[in-house]
Protein backbone atom coordinates (compact mmCIF):
# COMPACT_ATOMS: atom_id res chain seq x y z
CA UNK A 1 0.00 0.00 0.00
CA UNK A 2 2.55 2.54 0.86
CA UNK A 3 4.42 1.75 -1.94
CA UNK A 4 1.72 2.34 -4.20
CA UNK A 5 0.99 5.75 -2.73
CA UNK A 6 4.46 6.59 -3.33
CA UNK A 7 4.41 5.87 -7.03
CA UNK A 8 1.04 7.20 -7.58
CA UNK A 9 1.32 10.61 -10.16
CA UNK A 10 0.53 13.75 -9.04
CA UNK A 11 -1.75 15.44 -11.23
CA UNK A 12 -1.90 19.16 -11.48
CA UNK A 13 -6.23 19.78 -11.33
CA UNK A 14 -7.99 22.96 -10.88
CA UNK A 15 -11.43 21.65 -9.41
CA UNK A 16 -13.86 23.07 -7.03
CA UNK A 17 -13.32 21.21 -3.75
CA UNK A 18 -15.08 20.91 -0.08
CA UNK A 19 -13.16 19.54 2.98
CA UNK A 20 -15.69 18.42 5.63
CA UNK A 21 -14.18 18.01 9.02
CA UNK A 22 -15.74 17.17 12.69
CA UNK A 23 -19.13 18.31 13.76
CA UNK A 24 -21.17 19.12 14.70
CA UNK A 25 -21.37 21.85 13.65
CA UNK A 26 -19.78 20.46 11.06
CA UNK A 27 -17.15 22.31 9.73
CA UNK A 28 -17.26 23.44 5.66
CA UNK A 29 -14.25 24.71 3.87
CA UNK A 30 -14.50 25.29 0.10
CA UNK A 31 -11.07 25.96 -2.07
CA UNK A 32 -9.79 24.56 -5.18
CA UNK A 33 -8.01 21.38 -5.33
CA UNK A 34 -4.50 21.94 -6.97
CA UNK A 35 -2.87 18.93 -7.27
CA UNK A 36 -4.31 15.07 -6.62
CA UNK A 37 -2.80 11.77 -6.14
CA UNK A 38 -3.92 8.36 -4.85
CA UNK A 39 -2.31 9.19 -1.35
CA UNK A 40 -3.72 13.31 -1.25
CA UNK A 41 -3.64 16.36 -2.48
CA UNK A 42 -2.93 19.80 -2.11
CA UNK A 43 -5.74 22.19 -1.91
CA UNK A 44 -6.02 26.30 -1.81
CA UNK A 45 -8.25 28.01 0.18
CA UNK A 46 -9.44 31.49 0.84
CA UNK A 47 -8.26 31.85 4.24
CA UNK A 48 -5.40 30.52 6.35
CA UNK A 49 -6.30 27.64 8.02
CA UNK A 50 -4.44 27.68 11.56
CA UNK A 51 -3.90 24.25 12.93
CA UNK A 52 -3.69 20.85 11.47
CA UNK A 53 -7.14 18.44 11.88
CA UNK A 54 -7.06 15.02 11.17
CA UNK A 55 -10.30 12.92 9.97
CA UNK A 56 -13.29 14.04 7.63
CA UNK A 57 -13.87 13.76 4.29
CA UNK A 58 -12.57 15.71 0.77
CA UNK A 59 -15.00 15.83 -1.74
CA UNK A 60 -14.47 17.74 -5.49
CA UNK A 61 -16.92 18.75 -8.39
CA UNK A 62 -16.08 17.80 -12.23
CA UNK A 63 -18.14 17.68 -14.69
CA UNK A 64 -21.28 17.63 -12.39
CA UNK A 65 -19.99 14.79 -10.55
CA UNK A 66 -19.11 14.60 -7.08
CA UNK A 67 -16.20 12.39 -6.29
CA UNK A 68 -15.36 12.03 -2.00
CA UNK A 69 -12.32 10.50 -0.41
CA UNK A 70 -11.85 9.90 3.29
CA UNK A 71 -9.44 12.10 4.77
CA UNK A 72 -6.90 11.25 7.47
CA UNK A 73 -5.08 14.82 8.18
CA UNK A 74 -5.05 18.07 6.60
CA UNK A 75 -1.91 20.03 7.06
CA UNK A 76 -1.74 24.04 6.82
CA UNK A 77 1.22 25.35 4.56
CA UNK A 78 1.45 29.14 3.72
CA UNK A 79 -1.09 30.88 1.80
CA UNK A 80 -3.54 29.59 2.15
CA UNK A 81 -2.55 26.07 1.32
CA UNK A 82 -3.84 23.17 2.85
CA UNK A 83 -2.00 19.43 2.65
CA UNK A 84 -4.77 16.51 2.66
CA UNK A 85 -3.68 12.88 3.45
CA UNK A 86 -5.98 10.24 2.12
CA UNK A 87 -6.89 7.78 4.74
CA UNK A 88 -4.02 4.52 3.47
CA UNK A 89 -7.56 1.97 3.04
CA UNK A 90 -9.66 1.92 0.33
CA UNK A 91 -13.56 2.28 0.55
CA UNK A 92 -16.18 0.22 -0.46
CA UNK A 93 -17.45 2.29 -3.62
CA UNK A 94 -14.53 4.65 -3.72
CA UNK A 95 -15.33 6.95 -6.22
CA UNK A 96 -11.46 8.59 -6.06
CA UNK A 97 -9.78 6.37 -8.20
CA UNK A 98 -12.39 6.75 -11.52
CA UNK A 99 -11.72 10.40 -10.82
CA UNK A 100 -7.69 10.14 -11.18
CA UNK A 101 -8.28 7.49 -14.04
CA UNK A 102 -10.44 10.27 -16.31
CA UNK A 103 -7.77 12.79 -14.97
CA UNK A 104 -5.60 10.69 -16.33
CA UNK A 105 -7.32 10.28 -19.75
CA UNK A 106 -7.45 13.84 -20.71
CA UNK A 107 -4.81 15.56 -18.50
CA UNK A 108 -6.72 16.52 -15.64
CA UNK A 109 -8.51 19.97 -15.05
CA UNK A 110 -12.13 20.23 -14.68
CA UNK B 1 -30.13 -10.42 13.51
CA UNK B 2 -30.01 -13.93 12.61
CA UNK B 3 -27.44 -16.35 13.07
CA UNK B 4 -26.47 -19.79 11.73
CA UNK B 5 -24.06 -22.47 12.49
CA UNK B 6 -23.65 -25.44 9.79
CA UNK B 7 -23.05 -28.12 12.48
CA UNK B 8 -25.43 -28.46 14.57
CA UNK B 9 -27.84 -25.87 12.63
CA UNK B 10 -28.62 -22.76 15.00
CA UNK B 11 -29.97 -19.70 14.62
CA UNK B 12 -30.43 -16.51 16.28
CA UNK B 13 -33.10 -14.04 15.15
CA UNK B 14 -33.04 -10.84 16.92
CA UNK B 15 -35.89 -9.37 15.02
CA UNK B 16 -37.52 -7.08 16.85
CA UNK B 17 -34.92 -6.60 19.18
CA UNK B 18 -34.86 -9.50 21.06
CA UNK B 19 -31.96 -11.62 20.19
CA UNK B 20 -33.21 -15.58 20.67
CA UNK B 21 -31.09 -18.47 20.06
CA UNK B 22 -33.11 -21.72 18.95
CA UNK B 23 -30.99 -25.38 19.06
CA UNK B 24 -31.96 -28.04 16.43
CA UNK B 25 -34.32 -29.42 19.01
CA UNK B 26 -36.34 -26.30 19.39
CA UNK B 27 -35.25 -24.46 22.53
CA UNK B 28 -35.05 -21.23 22.47
CA UNK B 29 -32.97 -19.22 24.92
CA UNK B 30 -33.08 -15.61 25.38
CA UNK B 31 -29.75 -13.59 24.83
CA UNK B 32 -28.13 -10.36 25.16
CA UNK B 33 -26.32 -8.70 22.80
CA UNK B 34 -23.77 -6.28 23.36
CA UNK B 35 -20.17 -4.58 21.93
CA UNK B 36 -16.95 -4.89 23.10
CA UNK B 37 -14.44 -3.92 20.81
CA UNK B 38 -14.15 -3.57 17.05
CA UNK B 39 -16.04 -6.74 15.42
CA UNK B 40 -16.61 -8.67 18.80
CA UNK B 41 -20.22 -8.83 19.76
CA UNK B 42 -21.19 -10.45 23.35
CA UNK B 43 -23.90 -12.16 23.15
CA UNK B 44 -24.72 -13.26 27.13
CA UNK B 45 -27.50 -15.89 27.92
CA UNK B 46 -28.60 -16.04 31.90
CA UNK B 47 -27.61 -19.31 32.22
CA UNK B 48 -24.99 -21.03 31.54
CA UNK B 49 -25.09 -22.17 28.06
CA UNK B 50 -22.68 -20.33 26.09
CA UNK B 51 -19.31 -22.74 27.05
CA UNK B 52 -21.74 -25.54 26.01
CA UNK B 53 -22.80 -24.20 22.58
CA UNK B 54 -19.33 -23.09 22.56
CA UNK B 55 -17.96 -26.51 22.23
CA UNK B 56 -21.05 -27.96 19.73
CA UNK B 57 -19.83 -25.21 17.12
CA UNK B 58 -17.11 -24.13 15.52
CA UNK B 59 -18.15 -21.83 13.37
CA UNK B 60 -21.31 -19.58 12.75
CA UNK B 61 -22.96 -17.57 9.97
CA UNK B 62 -24.54 -14.54 10.38
CA UNK B 63 -26.58 -11.95 8.35
CA UNK B 64 -28.29 -9.13 8.82
CA UNK B 65 -31.45 -9.14 6.57
CA UNK B 66 -32.73 -5.67 6.08
CA UNK B 67 -35.63 -5.45 3.70
CA UNK B 68 -32.66 -5.16 0.80
CA UNK B 69 -30.93 -8.46 1.09
CA UNK B 70 -28.70 -10.29 2.94
CA UNK B 71 -25.96 -9.90 4.34
CA UNK B 72 -23.39 -12.85 5.16
CA UNK B 73 -20.69 -12.20 7.72
CA UNK B 74 -18.42 -14.75 9.01
CA UNK B 75 -17.59 -15.34 12.06
CA UNK B 76 -16.53 -17.60 15.29
CA UNK B 77 -18.38 -18.39 18.61
CA UNK B 78 -16.19 -19.03 21.44
CA UNK B 79 -16.92 -19.04 25.13
CA UNK B 80 -15.87 -15.99 27.10
CA UNK B 81 -14.88 -15.31 30.60
CA UNK B 82 -17.72 -16.11 32.02
CA UNK B 83 -20.22 -18.99 31.08
CA UNK B 84 -22.71 -17.28 29.98
CA UNK B 85 -21.07 -15.23 27.74
CA UNK B 86 -20.61 -15.94 24.03
CA UNK B 87 -18.30 -14.04 21.59
CA UNK B 88 -19.32 -13.37 18.25
CA UNK B 89 -16.33 -12.50 16.53
CA UNK B 90 -14.86 -11.50 12.88
CA UNK B 91 -12.84 -9.82 10.90
CA UNK B 92 -13.06 -6.20 10.52
CA UNK B 93 -12.43 -5.82 7.07
CA UNK B 94 -16.51 -7.36 6.39
CA UNK B 95 -17.30 -3.79 5.35
CA UNK B 96 -20.25 -5.04 2.94
CA UNK B 97 -21.78 -6.98 6.05
CA UNK B 98 -21.41 -4.40 8.58
CA UNK B 99 -22.95 -2.16 6.30
CA UNK B 100 -25.99 -3.61 6.49
CA UNK B 101 -26.29 -3.65 10.33
CA UNK B 102 -28.97 -0.98 11.43
CA UNK B 103 -31.45 0.01 14.47
CA UNK B 104 -33.57 2.77 15.60
CA UNK B 105 -31.66 5.59 16.48
CA UNK B 106 -31.90 8.80 18.45
CA UNK B 107 -30.01 12.02 17.90
CA UNK B 108 -29.05 14.80 15.32
CA UNK B 109 -27.92 14.98 12.07
CA UNK B 110 -26.80 18.06 9.93
CA UNK B 111 -26.39 18.13 6.45
CA UNK B 112 -24.50 20.31 4.05
CA UNK B 113 -25.20 20.19 -0.07
CA UNK B 114 -21.71 20.57 -1.31
CA UNK B 115 -22.06 22.31 -4.67
CA UNK B 116 -23.45 24.64 -4.61
CA UNK B 117 -23.76 25.14 -0.60
CA UNK B 118 -26.92 24.16 1.12
CA UNK B 119 -27.89 23.53 5.13
CA UNK B 120 -30.31 21.63 6.56
CA UNK B 121 -30.63 19.66 9.81
CA UNK B 122 -33.02 17.38 11.64
CA UNK B 123 -33.25 14.27 13.85
CA UNK B 124 -32.06 10.61 13.40
CA UNK B 125 -34.63 7.27 12.86
CA UNK B 126 -32.50 4.64 12.20
CA UNK B 127 -29.21 4.59 11.53
CA UNK B 128 -26.93 2.32 10.17
CA UNK B 129 -23.27 2.04 8.63
CA UNK B 130 -25.17 2.35 5.07
CA UNK B 131 -27.47 5.04 5.87
CA UNK B 132 -29.63 6.52 8.09
CA UNK B 133 -33.55 7.71 7.93
CA UNK B 134 -34.16 11.26 9.06
CA UNK B 135 -36.81 13.69 9.56
CA UNK B 136 -35.88 17.41 8.99
CA UNK B 137 -36.62 20.80 10.72
CA UNK B 138 -37.25 22.32 7.47
CA UNK B 139 -37.24 21.05 4.00
CA UNK B 140 -34.89 23.34 2.23
CA UNK B 141 -35.53 23.99 -1.89
CA UNK B 142 -33.19 21.85 -2.87
CA UNK B 143 -33.77 18.77 -0.93
CA UNK B 144 -35.00 15.92 -3.66
CA UNK B 145 -33.36 12.17 -4.27
CA UNK B 146 -29.91 12.31 -5.98
CA UNK B 147 -28.38 15.32 -4.26
CA UNK B 148 -25.12 14.74 -2.37
CA UNK B 149 -24.48 15.63 0.79
CA UNK B 150 -21.98 16.47 3.54
CA UNK B 151 -23.10 14.84 6.95
CA UNK B 152 -22.29 15.03 10.60
CA UNK B 153 -23.89 12.92 13.18
CA UNK B 154 -23.10 13.20 16.82
CA UNK B 155 -22.47 9.35 18.12
CA UNK B 156 -21.14 8.78 21.30
CA UNK B 157 -17.92 7.38 20.03
CA UNK B 158 -17.25 11.01 19.01
CA UNK B 159 -18.51 12.95 15.54
CA UNK B 160 -18.61 11.30 12.27
CA UNK B 161 -18.40 13.22 8.79
CA UNK B 162 -19.74 11.19 5.98
CA UNK B 163 -20.35 11.65 2.17
CA UNK B 164 -24.28 10.77 1.81
CA UNK B 165 -27.23 10.59 -1.31
CA UNK B 166 -30.48 11.42 -0.10
CA UNK B 167 -32.64 8.09 -1.37
CA UNK B 168 -35.91 8.67 -0.88
CA UNK B 169 -37.27 12.51 -0.47
CA UNK B 170 -38.43 15.19 -2.71
CA UNK B 171 -39.39 18.41 -2.09
CA UNK B 172 -41.68 19.14 0.55
CA UNK B 173 -41.23 16.12 2.34
CA UNK B 174 -39.85 15.47 6.08
CA UNK B 175 -38.94 12.25 5.78
CA UNK B 176 -35.95 11.34 4.42
CA UNK B 177 -33.51 8.63 3.59
CA UNK B 178 -29.76 8.90 3.31
CA UNK B 179 -26.93 6.22 1.56
CA UNK B 180 -23.59 6.51 3.16
CA UNK B 181 -21.51 6.44 0.42
CA UNK B 182 -17.75 7.45 1.62
CA UNK B 183 -17.15 7.23 5.01
CA UNK B 184 -13.60 6.81 6.99
CA UNK B 185 -13.23 3.23 8.66
CA UNK B 186 -13.02 4.98 12.21
CA UNK B 187 -16.24 7.01 11.73
CA UNK B 188 -17.54 3.37 10.39
CA UNK B 189 -16.29 1.56 13.24
CA UNK B 190 -18.30 4.20 15.53
CA UNK B 191 -21.54 4.18 13.48
CA UNK B 192 -21.51 0.19 13.70
CA UNK B 193 -20.52 0.46 17.58
CA UNK B 194 -23.80 2.73 18.04
CA UNK B 195 -26.13 0.80 16.12
CA UNK B 196 -25.17 -2.83 18.31
CA UNK B 197 -24.94 -0.82 21.30
CA UNK B 198 -28.70 0.82 20.76
CA UNK B 199 -30.19 -3.30 19.35
CA UNK B 200 -28.41 -3.94 22.80
CA UNK B 201 -30.48 -1.55 24.95
CA UNK B 202 -33.15 -2.63 23.07
CA UNK B 203 -33.22 -5.86 23.82
CA UNK B 204 -32.14 -5.44 27.09
CA UNK B 205 -35.44 -4.05 28.06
Amino acid sequence: MTADRRSSPRLPVDLPGVLLIGGPPLARMDGTVVEVSRGGCRMLLGAEVPEEASGGILAVLRSGQVSARPVRRVLPAEGGVVRVIFEAAAVEGDDWDPLLSSLNDDGGGP
Amino acid sequence: VKVTGADPELLIDACGGHVVLGAPDGTRIPLRCRTTDDGIAVLSSPGSLGEHLAGMIGGVRLWWPDGRGRAELTGTLSPGRRGSTLAVTWPPTHTQERRHLRAPATGRIEVRRLFPDGTASGRLLDLGAGGAAVVLDHVPAWWEAGVRLGVSLHLDGGPVVAVATVVRGSPGDFAAGLRFDTMSATAEDRVVAAVLAADSRRAGR
